[in-house]
């Protein structure tokens, strides 16, 4: 419990009604999207403005209190759980458009906006906000910053860090400081290196975003394969003929079945092995031959059909599917389980292949759905978290299938972040001096350590060791 | 004891005196030439740089060494140029592995069979090294997010300052484990780590580029042009626009605007085809490839400090992508200037070897900035060629004090002398 000087404080800063600290009203902001850590904060705080961010982060800073900075919680590492207790600065009031620059293409919004909001605002300027992690319209922008969020559309145009161009951040001393101005190649590119810190370099309060042009259009397809191989080779061939598509998204058997059987049904053939759902956009004139192309290529390797949506509500349709698939689990069992693994795109066959045996040699399920451009891998694992050898076999596949994606050549997380979750995965792919170097940068912002800590370096213990993978509830929304 | 050390390190280094084709600093070149042939030999010599605290300059092809202010110490330059060659490439990964000595034009060359390539244009773009474009971050003139090269840089492995070995990121194309130190390292020109091997993304060779040159009467006409486009979904790959003196050397008259469309064929002849009715009553050309390659080609060399006939100075502008053609507009008394006004950035070479001041505080007045990129020394030596310090100041010099605590890489070329 903080001291009753310190509540005050805070209380005086943001207001009574922005302060929270009776353990009812704190009990949410113990985790995030993935439910298997917990540890709620002492206090959580709604500030109303940069100055006030700065305020609460001056009093935790003199005091000696953890703070962790939070947006909508959607997070799937555990990146804003408040591990060593504290503060929680909820972001959500700080949720408003500033200024949108047509001219230049840019909107300057608070860090608590949620992600969709931002398009749905400049929308009737024909432009929009291109970064789209399935949680898009939930998670917000401040959020997408911490983890430099990806999406199914990040293939072709680039994951957070590409939209971000300049931030306000209220450093972990409580100093506010504008960076990014515009200036490539004058000094450190020192936006580029904050985001994706996973909120350890401070809190970011205001950011200038970059705006796209609404594409003139868009089509969205879908080809069931017989084989996910195949469905594979589909999308290599695609990317080696010089398409560039707007996203590539793949649903194996397991995740079919699921979907389908939910109210959210996108009409996926419930025989097919592998879906695969290839989005083009651009100038209208180019729709028909992208389509033919691909549509060649699908074939060619075995796609038992290729249709088109022929309008938005059959688009949105084919999405919806996709976008909920993970949420749908909670048909099947009581928790879930998802990993975000990367490996090279041309070894996706055989690493799906080898987690098919992975789960046969661990006795658990696993359904596929991924961003197949990126050879982006996220295995959902269902599992009841109420059977002790079976939450600890879903553990240990979740590591032996992260140990795959390094040993071809992967990593361990490509948009979801290292946060609480995979911290002690990180030795699997750096060294000790890598691992120095990012921590070295990591004093130099946060030298006390009080903001965010306990995240992504490696604590020494296995992450199911300290039971941390208590209930990881399906949680009906959530996103992938 | 010590000099049988220092022999033992130099030989591995491959140490050698300067030659007379290797790049002057502000007329200054270092007593000694290293050039490791590995990366632990590399390591080793920094080691004993650091130690000794000996200033050490790392490049590449040496074609952009001259930006940046002049060295506060200057003992010796450590070049890339016997760590070369591509370790793996996967055409289908969009992925290639390539250690940082590369020239530039030899991995192009290798892409296109392919038809991939890095969309990167350097300034004496036969010379230039794979690490050295992404030392200096400089791209040429596709600014497009997706292009650059903080975009493209996968993962590296670099030598700290004290001969510590680290490696980020890795060669798959979306990545999060950890912080994005790609970022900090492209573009902190050789003052933070001495990138040896990098991992990169390729792009598909477009299948088709359409050039689109238009005489505009003045510069009024300019800015209804990029407004016209600005409020259209039309996406050029580059805008570039050319006041009036410099279009007349390429024997164009008035203001000129050249739209650069890349993509597939049609998409290009679609845009195109928009792009001259929102234009329509203007002059319009459309060159011939030929023609039009040699255009860019043109404009890629402009800002290089050799370029014969030319004066010595190189001033970059740096402003809101509205105000570039307000900036070249004000920029053109002083000589020759191209503007990007969708990168927000502007290229001049003035004739007036004080013009800088001016030319800093015209961008200051429109809230930009002005870099001298090149200009006599003793010039230089009178002014951070960086202008205005940016935000966060203070935060690259602690990560700077933090990286290289015994200022050997490249001491006081940075931004603030950093």
């Amino acid at each position: 419990m903080l001291p009753k000087r310190t509540l005050k404080e805070l209380g005086r800063i943001v207001g009574k009604d922005a302060l929270l600290v009776r353990p009812e009203h704190v009990l949410v902001y113990e985790c995030d999207g993935t439910t298997a850590f917990k540890s709620p904060p002492e206090a959580v705080v709604l500030p109303s403005s940069t100055e006030e961010v700065s305020e609460v982060v001056r009093v935790c800073a003199a005091s000696g209190i953890p703070f962790v900075g939070r947006g909508a919680g959607t997070g799937l590492s555990g990146g804003a759980i408040p591990v060593e207790g504290g503060v929680v600065v909820a972001m959500n009031r700080l949720n408003r458009i500033l200024d949108v620059d047509i001219e230049n293409r840019t909107a300057r919004v608070q860090t608590g906006i949620v992600n969709l909001a931002i398009s749905q605002g400049v929308a009737s300027s024909g432009l929009f906000f291109a970064p789209d992690p399935s949680s898009q319209s939930s998670c917000t922008v401040g959020g997408n910053i911490a983890e430099n969020a990806g999406g199914p559309h990040c293939f072709k145009y680039g994951a957070t860090t590409a939209h971000i161009l300049s931030l306000t951040v209220v450093l972990p001393d409580g100093e506010i400081v504008n960076l990014g101005d515009r200036r490539p190649g004058v000094g450190y590119d020192l936006v580029g290196l904050f985001v994706g810190s996973e909120g350890m370099f401070g809190i970011a309060t205001e950011v200038e975003v970059r705006l796209l042009p609404l594409p003139e259009a868009v089509k969205t397809c879908l080809a069931p394969f017989r084989s996910m191989v195949a469905a594979c080779e589909a999308v290599s061939d695609i990317v080696a003929r010089g398409i560039v598509p707007a996203a590539m998204e793949m649903l194996d058997h397991a995740t079919i079945e699921v979907v389908e059987a939910g109210v959210n049904a996108a009409g996926y053939p419930k025989d097919a092995e592998a879906v695969l759902l290839v989005e083009f956009d651009g100038a209208q004139s180019a729709m028909d031959r992208l389509e033919k192309e691909v549509e060649l290529i699908c074939r060619q390797r075995g796609a038992v059909a290729f249709t088109a949506a022929r309008d938005d509500e059959e688009r949105e349709r084919l999405w919806k599917g996709r976008k909920v698939s993970f949420g749908a689990m909670g048909r099947v069992s009581t928790d879930l389980y998802v990993q975000d693994g990367v490996v090279p795109r041309t070894r996706l066959p055989e690493v799906l292949a080898r987690v098919d045996e992975i789960a046969r040699e661990y006795r658990i399920r696993v359904a596929n759905v991924f961003h197949a451009g990126d050879g982006n891998l996220h295995p959902c694992i269902p599992y009841d978290g109420r059977d002790e050898d079976e939450k600890r076999r879903v553990l240990e596949a979740g590591r032996a299938i992260m140990e795959l994606c390094v040993s071809v050549g992967g990593s361990i997380s490509g948009e979801h972040g290292v946060g609480t979750e995979k911290a002690n995965f990180m030795k699997l792919i750096f060294t000790e001096s890598d691992l120095d170097l990012m921590r070295s940068l990591r004093e130099v912002w946060n030298p006390k350590g009080l903001c965010n800590p306990s995240k992504v370096f490696p604590t020494g213990q296995g992450c199911g060791e300290k039971g941390a993978l208590g209930s990881v509830a399906a949680v009906p929304g959530a996103w992938i | 004891m010590m000099l049988g050390k220092a022999r033992e390190v130099l030989e591995e280094a491959n140490a050698r005196p300067p030659r007379a084709e290797d790049p002057e600093i502000d007329g200054m070149k270092p007593p000694l030439v290293l050039e490791p042939t590995s990366v632990e030999a590399a390591a080793k010599t920094l080691s004993f740089c650091s130690r000794e605290r000996l200033a050490v300059i790392p490049y590449g092809g040496g074609t952009r060494l001259h930006v940046g202010n002049l060295p506060a110490r200057l003992d010796c330059y450590l070049s890339s140029a016997r760590l070369t060659g591509v370790e793996d490439y996967e055409p289908a990964d969009s992925t290639v592995t390539v250690h940082t000595g590369t020239r530039l034009r030899d991995l192009q060359a290798l892409l296109a069979k392919e038809r991939q390539f890095m969309p990167w244009d350097p300034p004496c773009v036969d010379g230039a090294s794979v690490g050295g474009v992404l030392a200096s971050g400089e791209p040429g003139f596709r600014r497009q997010p997706g292009a650059r090269p903080r975009d493209l840089l996968l993962g590296f492995d670099a030598v700290l300052a004290d001969g510590t070995v680290v490696s980020a990121g890795g060669r798959v194309v979306k990545n999060v484990a950890g912080y994005e130190l790609m970022k900090l390292l492209v573009g902190s020109r050789g003052t933070l780590a001495f990138l040896t091997r990098v991992h990169l993304r390729v792009r598909p060779i477009p299948e088709t580029t359409v050039t689109l040159a238009v005489s505009l009467q003045d510069v009024s006409s300019v800015f209804d042009a990029l407004s016209l486009h600005r409020r259209s979904s039309l996406q050029p790959e580059v805008i570039a626009v050319l006041e009036p003196s410099l279009a007349a050397s390429l024997s164009f008259r008035g203001w000129l605007l050249l739209l650069r469309y890349e993509g597939i064929d049609e998409e290009v002849s679609d845009h195109c085809g928009k792009s001259e009715d929102l234009l329509r009553g203007n002059e319009f050309v459309r060159p011939t490839h030929g023609e039009s390659e040699s255009l860019w080609d043109c404009l890629r060399d402009f800002p290089s400090s050799t370029l014969s006939g030319k004066s010595p100075i190189v001033v970059l502008g740096q402003v809101l992508p509205s105000r570039t053609v307000r900036l070249a507009e004000q920029w053109q008394r002083k000589g020759p200037v191209v503007a990007y006004p969708d990168a927000g950035l502007l290229y001049a070479r003035p004739e007036d070897p004080e013009a800088y001041p001016y030319m800093l505080s015209t961008a200051q007045q429109l809230a930009g900035n002005a870099v001298l990129e090149a200009a006599p020394q003793e010039i230089k030596a009178r002014l951070d060629v960086f202008g205005e310090r940016p935000g966060g100041f203070e935060l690259m010099k602690k990560i700077k004090e933090r990286l290289d605590p015994n200022e050997i890489l490249s001491p006081g070329r940075f931004v603030g002398r950093l």
